[in-house]
């Protein structure tokens, strides 16, 4: 994952992997609509740099920074 | 391998029965569907782990008339798949596998409901029934989305592609409905077996598998897709609504604005209220001479409008509650309070839960269920009986009215918010102890689905409000009845001719008992008659201000039966002379009915949901004595204002 510094809103990233020790977190991420390869984009920080709000497709979702941490992008 | 199809004869009924449990993602439109088919009022929400216990019911008589079958439908708690990750998914995969304790479902059909405007990853669930071979059929729901956004849909080739009856349901006018029915009440008479496959965990290879076959889908069935306009709405309000900043700021006025309001948009009904069962105890009294007349007018009238006049302000909670959880701001705002909730213990799933008890901590509890964190859960559970509930709206009405005479009703309304407030303060502080005793290292999950905004029907929050506002008369009325019986018999009884009005109530049976009781309730500044308000508030907290009316026999010459009770309050005193209700013994009842759990409901769901006598009985004895022992101390610190 980049740091939050190197993250640009309204940008576009791809996730090249999904990672975790957490095999359920990995699942659910996958369940959420989110896959390696897939294009998406942040479109907010919130909660103190806590919360990230993504888009994909014509899916928002809400990651906390730990869920966030298991994409690679 | 478990059976699955099972049909079974109703004794009283020749027809069939046909058991539907309608499934699907969170916030995809099962509960909607449920509401139109069977007519309940059951509420249909708008942010992810709306559902967490299934319900059951039949068709309306409109469709159950030309059914072949009785049809029974169970709508189910939202799930992503059929590997439950909570609680509540837990619940769904049960009634589908039939292992559901409560009652024996035996399912013959699942209806997969799916949002046509996610349909591509929707699509997952259903190739999970496939690949575990359970008979489906499948509805598209947010049909006026798809008008509204032009999506062409050729259903013909996604009926191919499922092999199953596909159908169009539109929510909002509920359209589709007919088509529904006929495509379920057909013969479901081959039993088959379930394959466990479905219901395994996928591997990634799965779940791309599944992937490219709901894009060769998508790709075949709505290929010329346009822009989703509501998408874009959605993305120009999260803008605001989510923003780092305004977004906090959005969140802060809204909040505030529903729990003022509660009072001052409240104020007039209440007025009218007031007035009209001043009117009728006045009538009942001059028509009906006699200890009859008496009985009816300032016993059962005055005990009913003591708790008939707090409707409107249940119903405007609930309406406000209601409009937020179905706009989908709600889900926004666990996001917004992720972190803050984390330094107590909690995550932003847990505001849901939370907010909802607000209105009653009985359904607040049960929606604890889609917490996956066994640690949050138990922090949710514990505070959200400390959080103002609809029970507390009277008291905290009738004291701030007792305390702010002559307040406008906007001071009052701040009055309230700071209440509510308070009561937040309190359940923070409780968190973050019960956050440090409890030791865990399972990590708080967040990952939800943001649902796209949609405006809510008038027509549908109204009736909710309705529903709910009634739902507490139900709950309230009986108990008041019996006890409004009981206290009017124990206050006006023994009796003679001869004795006056003063004399009858210190020589009357409650007298007698109340003083044996009184010691309790002395340190709190208080004597017998409130201390037995106070004992009847255990059976619902609302039950403290009808009780009390009865008890100062708040009627007299004055209509207004609560204006009557607040300036018997005031005139209220000991035997030497001292006033009863002090601002000292008033804000003590205020903070003992902000901390104490008096719900006995409240008791025997807590310990249902957490599985333990031992954790709700300690909950329960610690909550009333640290409510008594701060009532105490209040009463003793503030005595000399």
């Amino acid at each position: 994952m980049k740091l939050a510094k190197e993250i640009k809103i309204n940008t576009n990233y791809n996730i090249r992997q999904i990672n975790s020790e957490d095999l359920l977190i990995v699942q659910r991420l996958n369940e959420l609509g989110l896959y390696s390869g897939l294009d998406f984009k942040i479109l907010n920080i919130l909660s103190f740099g806590s919360v990230y709000i993504l888009q994909f497709e014509d899916s928002i979702v809400a990651l906390n920074k730990m869920e966030m941490s298991c994409l690679n992008f | 391998m478990s059976e699955f199809l099972n049909h079974s004869v109703s004794k009283s009924s020749a027809k069939e029965k046909l058991n539907v449990a309608l499934v699907g993602f969170p916030n995809s439109g099962k509960t909607t569907l449920y509401n139109w088919l069977t007519g309940s009022k059951f509420k249909t929400v708008n942010y992810p782990g709306s559902t967490v216990e299934y319900s059951s019911g039949t068709l309306i008589s409109k469709f159950a008339a030309s059914a072949h079958h009785e049809i029974q439908l169970v709508d189910t708690p939202g799930i992503y798949s059929f590997d439950p990750q909570s609680a509540d998914e837990e619940v769904t995969l049960n009634v589908i596998l039939n292992r559901s304790t409560e009652h024996s479902l035996n399912i013959n059909l699942v209806l997969i409901v799916i949002d046509a405007t996610q349909l591509g990853r929707q699509l997952f669930l259903v190739q999970k029934l496939i690949k575990a071979k359970i008979p489906f059929k499948v509805v598209l729901t947010m049909a006026d989305l798809l008008l509204k956004n032009k999506i062409n849909f050729n259903l013909k080739k996604l009926k191919e592609h499922l092999e199953t009856d596909v159908l169009l349901f539109d929510g909002t006018l509920g359209q589709g409905l007919t088509e529904i029915v006929q495509a379920v009440d057909t013969d479901h008479s081959n039993t088959k077996t379930i394959d466990s496959l479905g219901f395994e965990k996928w591997t990634e290879d799965l779940h791309s598998e599944a992937r490219q076959w709901s894009k060769k889908i998508v790709n075949d069935v709505a290929p010329d897709s346009k822009a989703n306009l509501t998408l874009e709405s959605t993305l120009k309000l999260d803008k605001y609504l989510l923003h780092p900043i305004f977004g906090y700021i959005f969140f802060f006025v809204i909040m505030t604005f529903l729990f003022t309001s509660i009072y001052f948009l409240a104020a007039p009904f209440m007025d009218l209220i007031e007035k009209a069962f001043g009117f009728l105890g006045d009538f009942l009294k001059n028509n009906i001479p006699g200890l009859f007349g008496e009985f009816l007018s300032e016993g059962i009238i005055a005990a009913i409008s003591g708790v008939a006049i707090f409707v409107p302000q249940i119903f405007i909670l609930f309406i406000f509650i209601y409009t937020l959880e179905a706009s989908g701001y709600l889900a926004r705002v666990a996001a917004l309070i992720d972190r803050p909730l984390s330094a107590i213990g909690l995550g932003g799933r847990s505001f849901v839960p939370m907010l909802s008890g607000f209105a009653c901590a009985i359904p607040a509890i049960i929606a604890t269920r889609n917490i996956s964190s066994k640690k949050e859960k138990i922090i949710a559970q514990s505070l959200i009986p400390l959080l103002t509930c609809s029970a507390r709206i009277p008291v905290y009405s009738l004291m701030i009215s007792f305390l702010f005479k002559d307040a406008s009703y906007l001071l009052a309304g701040f009055v309230m918010a700071a209440l509510y407030l308070s009561s937040i303060i309190v359940a923070a502080v409780a968190s973050a102890v019960l956050s440090r005793l409890i030791d865990s290292k399972q990590k708080s999950k967040l990952m939800m689905d943001l649902p796209l905004y949609r405006a809510p029907k008038i027509k549908i929050v109204i009736l909710y409000g309705l529903a709910r506002a009634k739902s507490f008369l139900k709950k309230a009325g009986p108990i008041i009845f019996v006890l409004s019986i009981i206290i009017w018999f124990a206050t006006n009884f023994p009796r003679n001719s001869e004795m006056s009005a003063q004399q009858i109530a210190q020589n009357s049976y409650a007298a007698q008992v109340g003083k044996i009781i009184e010691p309790v309730f002395i340190p709190m500044g208080l004597d017998w008659r409130a201390g037995f308000g106070i004992i009847s508030a255990f059976a619902a907290r609302e039950v403290f201000v009808s009780s009390l009316a009865l008890i100062f026999n708040a009627e007299g010459e004055d209509d207004q039966q609560q204006l009557s009770l607040l300036d018997k309050m005031h005139q209220a005193k000991f035997p030497d002379g001292r006033p009863i209700f002090t601002v000292a013994s008033s804000l003590g009842i205020l903070v003992f009915f902000m901390i104490a759990l008096q719900c006995l409901a409240t008791f025997a769901i807590l310990r249902r949901e957490t599985g333990s006598l031992k954790i709700a009985t300690a909950q329960l004895v610690t909550s009333n004595l640290v409510a008594y022992a701060l009532a105490v101390s209040i009463n003793y610190l503030f005595r000399f204002i």
